[in-house]
């Protein structure tokens, strides 16, 4: 989105402007969903933290700094929901498993991409990352597929920009050590998917 | 890890298909979304139309003390001079 263009729909965004909103949800629903359903790994816990943050930008309208940048704000919130759902979810497995005095296990589920991804090589890419820790995923999702700047993932993540490249390497080499492991050099990937 | 592999793994990542959320739930986040916006909006005009009257009201209020201030001091002139 053009910054001209973002800093009208904020200022538009803050006096109640639906049009406004129309404009910032057709360009960041699919980006947004995509992005949570790779990291929550599940389609409807990714529904619910998409609506979410939709009403937590509505409610938050009339308080957006005019200087906002809509894409940042947006993927913070979504990450942030993740991040709570996470959490929740660790205590009530944690309280279930108190009370039935079992380990809680789940067997790893094939992710929606993997289920949905049109070709082998896709299907393969998205096991992959769909595999790596939370930490790594998020930052390769938001620089690799997003394009944000690592000044801007940082931000999103919470963390320093420093940090933010040490796990996006980190991420990277896992990624590429996942990939070739099944003996498919990563190169051969890129050429399958140009 | 080499620079090159670094590219090709971005690119590949750059290249994986979008995902789209159910159509209808999507319409109706919309709805639900516009729903809070004009509620919002309609909220700050009636606090906006509130706002305006309080300053006029308290305008005619001093006003009119002021008018039942002077009307007093000069009765109670008059009165003083024995005019009433």
């Amino acid at each position: 989105m053009h910054r001209d263009l973002e800093l009208e729909i904020v200022h538009r965004l803050r006096a109640g402007d639906s049009t406004a909103f129309d404009a910032v949800y057709a360009a960041f629903n699919a980006r947004l969903f995509s992005f949570l359903v790779r990291l929550s790994r599940r389609r409807e816990v990714a529904e619910d933290l998409l609506e979410e943050t939709w009403l937590r930008l509505v409610a938050h309208a009339g308080r957006l700094r005019p200087e906002t940048r809509l894409g940042p704000w947006l993927f913070t919130v979504a990450r942030n929901l993740h991040v709570s759902y996470c959490r929740s979810r660790l205590l009530e497995e944690s309280h279930t498993a108190g009370l039935i005095g079992l380990w809680p296990f789940e067997w790893p589920r094939p992710s929606p991409f993997e289920e949905t991804a049109a070709t082998e090589m896709e299907r393969r890419i998205e096991s992959a990352i769909a595999s790596l820790p939370s930490a790594y995923r998020e930052v390769l999702l938001l620089v690799g597929i997003e394009g944000f700047l690592p000044a801007e993932a940082a931000a999103v993540c919470g963390i320093t920009p420093e940090a933010l490249r040490q796990r996006l390497s980190r991420g990277r080499a896992l990624l590429l050590r996942r990939l070739e492991t099944d003996g498919h050099p990563v190169v051969v990937l890129s050429e399958v998917m140009t | 890890m080499s620079g090159d592999a670094n590219e090709t793994v971005l690119r590949i990542l750059s290249r994986l298909p979008m995902a789209t959320p159910d159509a209808s739930r999507s319409e109706r986040v919309r709805a639900r979304c516009h729903t809070v916006l004009a509620r919002r909006q309609r909220r700050a005009m009636r606090a906006g139309n509130r706002a305006r009257p309080a300053p006029r009201a308290l305008e005619l209020a001093l006003g009119g003390f002021c008018i039942c201030y002077v009307s007093a001091v000069i009765l109670e002139a008059l009165w003083a001079r024995g005019i009433l």
